[in-house]
């Protein structure tokens, strides 16, 4: 889909907490999060509430009801004529970003608000087994009815087969696995709002407990509570908002894209998304000046750069080996630290690369800004399917550049 | 070396599925508790589907037969959980094999790679079905090597 009167005018994104209330960490009601991320945007922006006439809502993983997003918008009162809702795991953010720049653009609505909010770590409703999550498996679904019978450990073991299948297929090593979490984590040494922040050294990552093999402890992403969000308006109303509008250049999704009985695991539907991004926004690779890509494992990063061009496929080991990622470097990569290290927000996992990508091209990343950014890549992933690898790609192309378009 | 068990050690047992609640499915169980490795294929198109669909995935057609697999395969990929973080129940058989199991009929099969110690474990694996009748109900396939 292609963007031609729609702008982002600015992100907002809270401190992350692990919802441990017992150890003191910080804790805020679903209520509270968008409160808080309603009040940042409505400030930066300098408008009211009664400014805002759209709403584009991820909804929670913690529990909610069938009219959680209309209580939440009475709760706060905000009178909107269009809300829309989302549920598509760790797409959701970038899918909310289309669907509100697609109702900026049809002018259904005019100045929409994005939210993100979610407590994966809610502290009140604990799973019962683990201080993890309550989590219902769809009880008809084929997770409840061919997967967890067999022991499958979530996400963590099932991503693991590609890892496993990458290093067979291509040879790709540790070392080159581990480059993309300790390169991540130089840059949450270097935010402020990431929940890992301390240095972490290619040998603290070998030595990390293994808990999926071939998973260790760092390549798993931690689960935080948090909110994030975006304000979205037209450009002519944006550049009246802010100085420097991010614009949104195209996007692409690709959902279910390998239903092959035996499908191939180091090969994502990334691909297809991403070159329909690309052609909206009449760019290549070659035109990206940075990624911010979903980052749930390492071997994800590494398969993406693959999917979206960067190298050929079954190259990606080497790529990232023999690729400066630092935000000063030849190919910055997850600036903000990514997931990896920012956390993983729920519903709002994607949204640390959304903002992350709005950062740098508004300038406003600090002691982490890329020199002069003009044109980033953002991803979202969702769902590692039975048997096989993600099943929802979500591929979104900013700029800070106001006329792209030939 | 710890003894080997075709089953997982699992306490009580793993988490069902809700086989009453899937109908186009039932097959698929009712066929397991025979020892017959029961899978789709479509009758229109030809092609085999697994896990079960309420339709062929590749053309549509309703027109599904259950054709049976001999239970030889091999092992396309692997992962060793040594932590349980959503299947509680399984702590107890800690560390176990998740296989990408391909049927030599022709489609990928999840389970678990049994009476094989973890660390012989390999890519490419020959590997053929085991029974596991863990409850009245439900029979779940591994599969161990050939
Ligand atoms: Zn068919």
């Amino acid at each position: 889909m292609q963007f031609e009167n729609v702008a982002i005018v600015d992100i907002t994104e809270t401190r992350k907490s692990r919802g441990k209330i017992e150890r003191g960490n910080e804790y805020h009601s679903l209520e509270k999060y968008n409160e808080i991320i309603s009040r940042d945007l409505l400030d930066s922006a300098g408008i009211e509430k009664s400014d805002v006439d759209g709403w584009a809502m991820g909804l929670p993983y913690a529990p909610t009801d069938e009219s959680y997003p209309i209580r939440l918008l009475e709760t706060l009162g905000f009178n909107v004529q269009w809300l829309t809702t989302t549920r598509d795991g760790g797409v959701s953010a970038s899918s909310l970003l289309a669907q509100a720049a697609m109702a900026v653009e049809s002018g259904v609505t005019e100045t929409v608000i994005c939210s993100l909010c979610d407590l994966p770590m809610d502290p009140y409703h604990k799973n019962k087994d683990s201080d993890g999550p309550t989590w219902d498996p769809d009880p008809r679904g084929y997770m409840k009815q061919y997967l967890l019978p067999y022991g499958c450990q979530g996400p963590n073991e099932r991503a693991a087969h590609a890892v496993q299948r990458h290093m067979e297929e291509y040879g790709t090593t540790f070392d080159q696995l581990g480059e993309v979490p300790v390169t991540q984590r130089y840059h949450a040494t270097l935010n402020p709002l990431a929940a890992f922040d301390e240095e972490l050294t290619i040998e603290e990552w070998y030595e990390s407990p293994m808990i999926t093999d071939p998973h260790r402890l760092y390549d798993c992403v931690m689960r935080v509570n948090a909110g994030l969000g975006y304000l979205l308006t037209t450009k002519e109303r944006a550049k009246k908002l802010t100085d420097n509008p991010v614009y949104v250049e195209g996007a692409g999704f690709n959902y279910a894209n390998d239903v092959s009985p035996k499908p191939d695991v180091t090969v994502s539907g990334m691909g297809t998304a991403g070159d329909i991004a690309y052609e909206n926004a009449g760019c290549g690779p070659e035109d990206i000046d940075f990624v911010q890509l979903y980052d749930d494992y390492p071997i994800m990063v590494v398969e993406q750069l693959e999917d979206l061009g960067f190298c050929e496929k079954g190259e990606g080991g080497p790529f990232v080996e023999e690729t400066d990622l630092r935000y000063d470097g030849d190919l910055p990569l997850n600036t903000s630290g990514g997931q990896l290290s920012a956390g993983q927000p729920g519903v709002g996992a994607g949204a640390i690369q959304v903002n992350e990508a709005v950062r740098q091209l508004k300038g406003n990343a600090e002691n982490r800004q890329i020199d002069d950014p003009r044109r980033g890549v953002v991803t979202g992933l969702a769902n590692l399917g039975y048997g096989t690898n993600t099943t929802g790609h979500g591929c979104v192309i900013l700029t800070n550049e106001e006329e792209t378009h030939a | 070396m710890r003894e080997h068990h075709s089953s997982l050690e699992c306490d009580p047992h793993p988490p069902l599925p809700n086989i009453d609640q899937v109908e186009y499915a039932r097959p698929h169980w009712e066929g397991l508790q025979e020892e017959q490795l029961l899978i789709q294929e479509c009758s229109d198109c030809g092609e085999r589907q697994h896990f079960p669909r309420p339709w062929c995935q590749y053309c549509g057609s309703e027109a599904i037969e259950w054709i049976e697999s001999d239970g030889t395969a091999t092992l396309y990929s692997y992962s060793i959980p040594r932590r349980v973080v959503e299947v509680y129940e399984y702590e107890p058989a800690l560390p176990y094999v998740m296989g990408y199991v391909d049927l030599d009929v022709g489609v990928r099969f999840v389970s678990n790679v049994v009476n094989c110690d973890v660390d012989d474990v390999e890519i490419g694996m020959e590997l053929e079905a085991v029974f596991d009748h863990v409850t009245d109900d439900v029979t779940l396939v591994r599969f161990e090597p050939m």
